[in-house]
C-alpha cells in the first residue's frame, strides 16, 4: 500500500469490500488486497454486501458490473444505493465485457465524470489495476474528513451508544449522517478540514 | 459603566434517561435547579434579567417538557403558543430539537436552542459536554451578547474542538462524537 494512504491509518487497515459473483475473481482480488494491507470482507450477492456494508466503516468498494444471482442489479445500481448513504467512498466497477456494450461504456463515463469512482476491464492485470484505482481513488479522499470517521469507525462497528435527551443514538447511524450527506460534511470545493477552520 | 455580569442557573428536568446529568453539573459548582425543585410555571422560573440553560426534553414544534417525579407526571413547560410566555430572561435551550420554533414564539426573551439531538453530560460524554456548557455559561453571563453571538461563538468553539479532537487519533471516540452531534444540532451553522 501507498504510504500516503497507510500513514493516515497508523496501527489500523484499511478496510476494503469486494463484491463478486465470480468465487475466483472475488478471492484473487480479496488476497492482492490483503497482501497490499487492507483488511477485506467478501460478498457473492448484493444481499451479502448491503448486510455487510456500514456507511463510514469501508474505505473502498470494489464491485462487479453484473452479478449473475441478481442481472436487474448492474454495478451502477449498486454505486447509487452506496451514494445514497456513503457520499464518497472510492467505489471501483470492474466490468469484463465492456467492449460489447457501447451502453455500458456511457454509463460508467459518467460515474467517472462524478468522480470517487473508477471502472477497470477485467483481463490481463485487471484485478492489480482495481486495486490500484482504489488507491489512486483513496489518495483524493478528504483527509481531515477520513480523520473523524477513522476517531469513530471501530465504536460504530462495536454497536456502541450515546445518550441524549431524546434516547440513545448509536454512533453507527451518527457515522452514516457524516457520511451521507455532502452539504453538511465534505465536498470537493469545500472540505471539511476549510470548514473546521483547518490550512 | 460595565454591567454585571448575569447570574446562570441550569434547570434540569427530572427524566429518568436525564438523571443523573443534575449531579454531574453540580459537581461542576454550576447552580442547578432540579425536577420538583423547578416551579411549574416557565414564566414564574424564569426571572427576568437572568440567564438559564434548560435540560430537558423537546421536539421539533417547540414544546420543552418537564418531569416531575413527585407528581409523577410529564407535562409542557415551554411551547409555542403558551398563553403566559416568560419575559425579560436568558434562556439556553439544551434540548433535542425545539430551538428553532421556540426561540421564535419567545419573543419577548433572548433564546438559543438545538434543532437535532443533544448529548447528556454523564459517562464518557462528561468532559465535552461540560467543555461546551462552559462556554454556553460564559456567554450567557456576558450581558453585551445576544443569540446570534452566541451562535456564532457556540459554532466556532465546536468547530475548533472538532478540528483539536477529530483530527488527533489519539482523541477519545466520545469526545469526537459529542462535538460532531453539537455541530449537526446546531444546524451546522458554517454552511
Amino acid at each position: 500500500m501507498r504510504k500516503t494512504i497507510s500513514k493516515e491509518f497508523g496501527d489500523r487497515k484499511p478496510r476494503a469490500i469486494v463484491l463478486d459473483d465470480n468465487a475466483r475473481a472475488r478471492q484473487m482480488t480479496g488476497r492482492h488486497l490483503r497482501r497490499r494491507g487492507f483488511e477485506t470482507i467478501e460478498c457473492a450477492t448484493t444481499e451479502q454486501f448491503l448486510d455487510k456494508w456500514l456507511p463510514g466503516t469501508v474505505d473502498v468498494v470494489i464491485a462487479d458490473w453484473q452479478l449473475s444471482s441478481d442481472p436487474k442489479k448492474h454495478g451502477d445500481k449498486i454505486l447509487e444505493a452506496v451514494r445514497m448513504r456513503d457520499w464518497d467512498v472510492p467505489f471501483v466497477l470492474v466490468s469484463g465485457k465492456l467492449d460489447e456494450d457501447s451502453e455500458r461504456i456511457k454509463i460508467l463515463q459518467g460515474l467517472l465524470n462524478k468522480g470517487g469512482a473508477a471502472f477497470v476491464q477485467r483481463g490481463e492485470g485487471g484485478i492489480k489495476k482495481a486495486c490500484e484505482s482504489a488507491e489512486d481513488l483513496m489518495e483524493r479522499r478528504d483527509l481531515a474528513l477520513l480523520k473523524l470517521i477513522l476517531s469513530l469507525r471501530n465504536a460504530a462497528m462495536d454497536g456502541e451508544k450515546i445518550r441524549t435527551s431524546s434516547g440513545e443514538q448509536s454512533v453507527a447511524k451518527l457515522l452514516e449522517s457524516i457520511v451521507s450527506n455532502p452539504k453538511t460534511s465534505h465536498d470537493a470545493e469545500r472540505p471539511i478540514a476549510q470548514k473546521l477552520g483547518q490550512p | 459603566m460595565a454591567r454585571q455580569p448575569r447570574s446562570v442557573t441550569y434547570l434540569v428536568s427530572g427524566d429518568e434517561d436525564i438523571r443523573p446529568s443534575h449531579e454531574v453539573l453540580r459537581k461542576t459548582n454550576r447552580l442547578v435547579r432540579y425536577d420538583a425543585e423547578v416551579h411549574e410555571d416557565a414564566a414564574v422560573e424564569l426571572k427576568a434579567g437572568h440567564g438559564f440553560v434548560v435540560v430537558a426534553h423537546g421536539s421539533a414544534s417547540g414544546t420543552v417538557t418537564w418531569f416531575n417525579s413527585i407528581k409523577n407526571s410529564e407535562s409542557n413547560w415551554l411551547w409555542v403558543g403558551m398563553p403566559t410566555p416568560p419575559r425579560g430572561s436568558h434562556i439556553y435551550v439544551y434540548a433535542c430539537n425545539a430551538g428553532k420554533k421556540l426561540a421564535q414564539f419567545l419573543v419577548n426573551c433572548e433564546v438559543l436552542g438545538h434543532v437535532d439531538v443533544v448529548p447528556m453530560p454523564l459517562g464518557n460524554l462528561e468532559p465535552a459536554v461540560t467543555s461546551f456548557l462552559d462556554k454556553v455559561d460564559s456567554l450567557l453571563r456576558d450581558p453585551s451578547l445576544n443569540p446570534q453571538n452566541w451562535a456564532d461563538e457556540l459554532a466556532r468553539f465546536v468547530n475548533n474542538s472538532l478540528a483539536e479532537k477529530g483530527l488527533n487519533p489519539d482523541s477519545a471516540w466520545e469526545d469526537v462524537a459529542t462535538m460532531l452531534l453539537l455541530r449537526r444540532s446546531m444546524g451546522y451553522a458554517d454552511t
